[in-house]
């Protein structure tokens, strides 16, 4: 049975051919262009915000990091290679993949990963690897930043539970609702979301009488639209994306539900408005915070997404959020390279002490960096409404800039003493 | 050519003897003249991937038994690794249990805890055969990762572990020692993989494959001999999965997803089911296409977004043409090109023409297994 | 009536409609294992192919019955080209079949997300099935017509393809090679057409349970390794090659998904996997399947 002979023939040659093609893929190491990584999710359900995201990159290189006369992106006399790879949502890619990145492609500084698991897999990496720059892309889990910082990871996006910042405390105080239930995916990104609404909503006095946790991969949610009581709450929480959201609002439509929602960041976004059905009616009303808003008025949010839609004609109909932070990530990265004139000379370090301090206006409001080097920025607060023509659109509230990791309520704050999890915070 | 040499030195002068002294050297000179890259995330990453791809070569070829549930023994070691290495955890999304013990005892006690699994998992399936065997195991797999997925308070649920550290270190700063702690590993795999399937105990397996109703009437126990096997496919693939958990210093459900699974198949199957050192051609082709396929351009077409229809299409093709994988296909091409050696055209068992509760049957009888009566034919197993 | 009764009962009416969704899935899957030993491992892609297909029919021409139709087509004719290209040229070597129908599956979800793209897609209702109707005895008074409808619809394929496998000639033959596939060959009935029949059928079936599925529960083109195992769970309880195997196994784990969901949403999954094991450890055929 073992082809003894044969078989290791077979991989001798294979290592020959390997050990040929690495000596000659091992050149190269020129130190003029400065390479960027930009590391998103391609693969799986993520693969269209992946996609966004790099074009986020692309936009931010274009407008600050303009092309030479030979057709390649330059900032400080120093043209900029952006080299893509990608992961399929799992921290073990994404690992493998920055690994490629930073290793074998020797990029200088990298900018990603897009979900939340692979943030906080990149952090730890990013410990082991001191002398380049890790920069975030879009994802958005707290303790990336908040416990344990990397001192070379930096996000200019802002966190889950930042993307709730004025939600709970509008619910309660305007939109008068005191309990609610809430229906929520059962892991890391969906608990950070919970806890930012509750951060606000518990602190003004709310309750959350019902946690539905649904595990992953669960489409039917029959049975937990069942659970939720059809009284004594004012209000249900949802936390799902894309087709998870669609599923529920439509089986609760169906199941003759008559509470209103509160919408997370990506619960209410513009696929799922798109998308039509009788539930549609009974989104109206329904308020949800997140970085973007496609209705904003913002004269600097206009010129952005006007730049989107003349360079991208495959993009989306409006830039979400993952274009949103990968753009933020990356004009961070550009101003800073300005700053110290292209200098990543001695393991980084003067580079990143001014990537540390680099403040800017982006398209959404002014953007500066914490001591753990997170992003103190603006959100969004908007209403879903009923457009004259009858389509659904997210409305802009209010705008709230400058909210940092604690959304206002300290480092100290009862609230922010663990860990965001299933039972935490509480406020029954 | 067969069995054992009946010198060590001549053996060594034979054109086998002097392969095996060729491949070893460049081995073993390969850590010392490659990027730390190359070493790590291509070489001791193949090997790792190997050696899970080995326990289901050995566990298909040897038992009949095409598992796809090695990913998941691989990670539940991994698990286990962790809990036994790690200090309890304070928070509500970490694990209370943890035991902060040294690495080398820690992965004794995950390995045996992965052996256990397999034995679990063999009892369970002891009388499945065949494509029912094949979907038991994969529905095994699938429930194992919702299992990890969703609980805390043992798997660290969505997050899993991480900061689990090998006894080289980070491999980062001792690349070339974790390779050959990886190398060693996969030598004494394959090695002690080779005595048992030319022992007894292997002759039995093999009876209990062929034919698992005359081995039954000759008295042998043929559902613990499968659960035996399991476990032992349990502990190699257990062997893959500690050190990948310290290779990637972390263990979460995305290791033992439907992907994985998927993968360690497509790698021993890529190398050919029939051919234990298949696992490891597999592997190191797999990780190579899989690290740098997104730069693959054919024709201007740039694979950058649609790798996985590249690796779909690859995997059918070798499915299609070389069913013997990689390995079986220099073996075919070597035996008619070059000149016959002694012994015959000898073909090893195509697995891939196994039917459901059938056994292969091989074209030839095989050396390694003298006590095989000559014409004995597989009659259809309940 | 008391609440915990009400949600009991709701909760067994949503378990019995997802079965229904779950039997028309694996039904396609039972019979072609069951005849032609076949593992279809692209089951599952070939379901979100069909579900793709009724959104672009219903997109285009606005009437869901035409979308129904052309998931069933589409997918039935995917079949008779996987079959004939590639299937049947490995006839018998069912692992060999198994591994081909993987890599198909693989890249028929890739193609999927290439075309159409991450987002999700909801086909809407027939407007005769949309909407809900007034019960008392469940949660909130009311429930969805449209999984009132899957039931019907469950039904009525149940009794087609009973009809077919019963009262056919072509049924016949079926039945007879599902017993005994060389005694089919030896009576001069052409089998491999036969079995073409069958592989098309079983497609068309999985396409047609896409559109009911993205009706009722949406698509996504990661959706189709979902559908792969609860088809792959569902036969292997209730047996390969049984149909009533099948909806017993679809009862037994629609149930156990939503009675999970409700009282122990944490491991509702896991308890499917649970019974499939407790199932196969005693019974290595599936309840109602025949030995191999």
């Amino acid at each position: 049975m073992f082809r003894s002979t044969t078989g290791r023939r077979l991989v001798i040659l294979m290592a020959a051919s390997v050990l040929v093609a690495s000596t000659a893929a091992c050149g190269g190491g020129e130190k003029t262009p400065i390479k960027i990584g930009g590391l998103a999710t391609l693969e799986g359900p993520f693969a269209v915000p992946g996609q966004d995201g790099f074009r986020g990159i692309e936009q931010a290189l274009n407008k600050y990091a303009p092309k030479n006369s030979k057709g390649n992106w330059e900032i400080a006399g120093r043209e900029i290679i952006l080299v893509r790879g990608s992961s399929d949502a799992t921290p073990a890619k994404a690992l493998e993949t920055a690994k490629k990145l930073i290793e074998s492609d020797n990029v200088d500084i990298l900018i990603g990963p897009l979900s939340g698991d692979e943030g906080l897999a990149m952090k730890d990496y990013a410990k082991q690897v001191p002398d380049k720059t890790f920069v975030n892309g879009s994802s958005a889990a707290q303790d990336t930043t908040f416990r344990d910082p990397a001192p070379n990871f930096f996000r200019f996006s802002t966190d889950g539970a930042q993307w709730m910042a004025g939600l709970g405390k509008y619910a309660f105080e305007t939109k008068g609702y005191k309990n609610v239930a809430l229906v929520a995916e059962d892991y890391s990104f969906p608990y950070t979301q919970v806890g930012g609404f509750m951060y606000e909503f518990c602190a003004a006095g709310g309750h959350v009488v019902q946690k539905n946790w649904v595990p992953l991969g669960t489409k039917d949610y029959a049975s937990v639209v069942s659970k939720i009581p059809t009284s004594g709450i004012d209000a249900i929480y949802v936390a799902l994306g894309g087709s998870d959201a669609i599923n529920f609002f439509t089986q609760y439509n169906a199941a003759g539900g008559k509470a209103k929602f509160i919408g997370g960041s990506i619960t209410v976004d513009q696929s799922v408005l798109a998308t039509t059905g009788a539930f549609q009616d009974q989104l109206v009303g329904t308020i949800t915070a997140s970085p973007t808003a496609d209705t904003a008025t913002d004269p600097a949010w206009l010129d952005y997404v006007k730049v989107y839609k003349e360079t991208f004609k495959d993009g989306l109909p409006y830039p979400g959020l993952f274009a949103l932070s990968y753009y933020n990530e990356t004009v961070g990265v550009l101003t800073a390279l300005k700053t110290v004139n292209g200098d990543l000379s001695g393991g980084q370090k003067k580079f990143m002490e001014a990537l540390a301090k680099t403040k800017f206006d982006g398209p959404t409001g002014p953007i500066s960096l914490d001591a753990n080097r997170n992003a103190i920025a603006s959100n969004y607060l908007s209403e879903i409404q009923k457009g004259a023509d009858g389509k659904l659109a997210a409305v802009v509230i209010k705008r709230i800039d400058n909210v940092d990791q604690t959304l206002g309520l300290g480092k100290d704050s009862p609230y922010l003493a663990q860990p965001v999890s299933r039972d935490f915070p509480a406020c029954p | 050519m067969s069995g054992l040499p009946a010198t060590s030195a001549r053996w060594l002068r034979s054109r086998e003897g002097l392969a095996t002294l060729a491949l070893v050297a460049l081995l073993i000179v390969y850590p010392l003249v490659m990027p730390r890259f190359w070493v790590l995330s291509i070489a001791s990453n193949a090997v790792i991937l190997g050696i899970a791809a080995l326990s289901l070569v050995f566990m298909a070829g040897y038992g009949g038994m095409v598992s796809l549930a090695q990913a998941s023994l691989a990670g539940f070691a991994a698990y286990m690794l962790a809990l036994a290495t790690l200090e309890p955890s304070t928070t509500a999304t970490g694990s209370a249990i943890g035991f902060a013990l040294p690495p080398i005892p820690s992965a004794l006690i995950a390995l045996g805890l992965a052996t256990l699994a397999g034995a679990v998992f063999g009892a369970i399936s002891a009388r499945s055969y065949g494509i029912y065997f094949l979907m038991l195991t994969l529905a095994l797999a699938v429930g194992f990762f919702y299992i990890v997925l969703q609980n805390y308070e043992v798997f660290g649920g969505h997050i899993g572990f991480a900061k689990i550290l090998g006894p080289t270190g980070q491999p980062r700063e001792n690349p070339t020692a974790f390779y050959f702690m990886c190398l060693a590993a996969a030598a004494l795999m394959y090695l002690g993989l080779r005595y048992v399937v030319r022992s007894q105990l292997g002759l039995t397996f093999q009876g209990v494959r062929d034919n698992p109703r005359r081995m039954k009437a000759l008295g042998y126990r043929v559902g613990l001999h499968r659960v035996v096997l399991f476990a032992m496919g349990g502990f190699v693939a257990g062997v893959s999965g500690v050190l990948g958990a310290w290779y990637r210093g972390n263990i979460s459900p995305g290791i033992v997803d439907l992907t994985r699974t998927i993968d360690v198949l497509i790698i021993a199957v890529l190398g050919g089911l029939g051919y234990p050192i298949g696992a490891f051609v597999g592997a190191v082709f797999f990780v190579l296409v899989d690290v740098f396929a997104s730069s693959v351009n054919i024709l201007g077409f740039s694979f950058d977004e649609r790798f996985n229809t590249l690796i779909g299409l690859g995997f059918v093709v070798v499915v299609l043409v070389a069913p013997n994988g990689l390995v079986g296909l220099a073996d075919r091409i070597w035996a008619s090109v070059g000149r016959r050696r002694g012994g015959g055209q000898r073909r090893a068992i195509d697995p891939l023409a196994v039917e459901a509760g059938v056994a292969p049957v091989p074209e030839a009888p095989l050396p390694e297994s003298p006590g095989r009566p000559a014409g004995d034919e597989p009659t259809p197993s309940p | 009536m008391p609440t915990e009764l009400v949600d009991f009962l709701t909760v067994l009416l949503n378990g019995v409609t997802l079965a229904a969704l779950y039997f028309i899935v694996a039904s396609g899957f039972t019979l072609i294992f069951g005849l032609m030993r076949t593992t279809n491992m692209a089951h599952g892609a070939m379901y979100v192919l069909g579900a793709y297909a009724g959104v672009s029919a219903v997109t285009t021409t606005g009437d869901w019955l035409i979308g129904l139709i052309a998931g069933f087509v589409v997918v039935a004719v995917v079949g008779v080209v996987i079959h004939l290209g590639l299937l049947a040229r490995m006839a018998g070597q069912d692992l060999r079949q198994a591994l081909v129908t993987i890599g198909i599956a693989i890249i028929i979800a890739d193609l999927a997300l290439a075309n159409y793209g991450g987002i999700a897609y909801l086909i809407p209702p027939p407007t005769w099935a949309a909407g809900s109707i007034a019960i008392p005895w469940v949660v909130g008074g009311s429930y969805s017509a449209y999984r009132l409808f899957m039931i019907v619809f469950a039904v009525g394929v149940g009794a087609a393809l009973w009809l077919i496998l019963n009262r056919t000639r072509i049924g016949m033959y079926i039945r007879a090679g599902i017993d005994d596939r060389d005694m089919l060959s030896a009576l001069g009935v052409n089998v491999s057409r036969v079995f073409l029949f069958v592989f098309a059928l079983g497609a068309g079936l999985a396409g047609l349970s896409g559109v009911l599925g993205a009706t009722g529960l949406s698509i996504t083109p990661s959706e189709d390794g979902r559908y792969l195992l609860s088809s792959l769970v569902v036969v292997i309880v209730g047996g390969m090659g049984s149909l009533s195997g099948a909806a017993i196994g679809a009862l037994i784990i629609g149930l156990a998904e939503q009675i999970g969901l409700f009282y122990a949403p944490t491991y509702s999954i896991f308890l499917t996997f649970v019974i499939m094991a407790g199932v196969l450890a005693v019974r290595p055929q599936g309840l109602l399947g025949r030995p191999a």
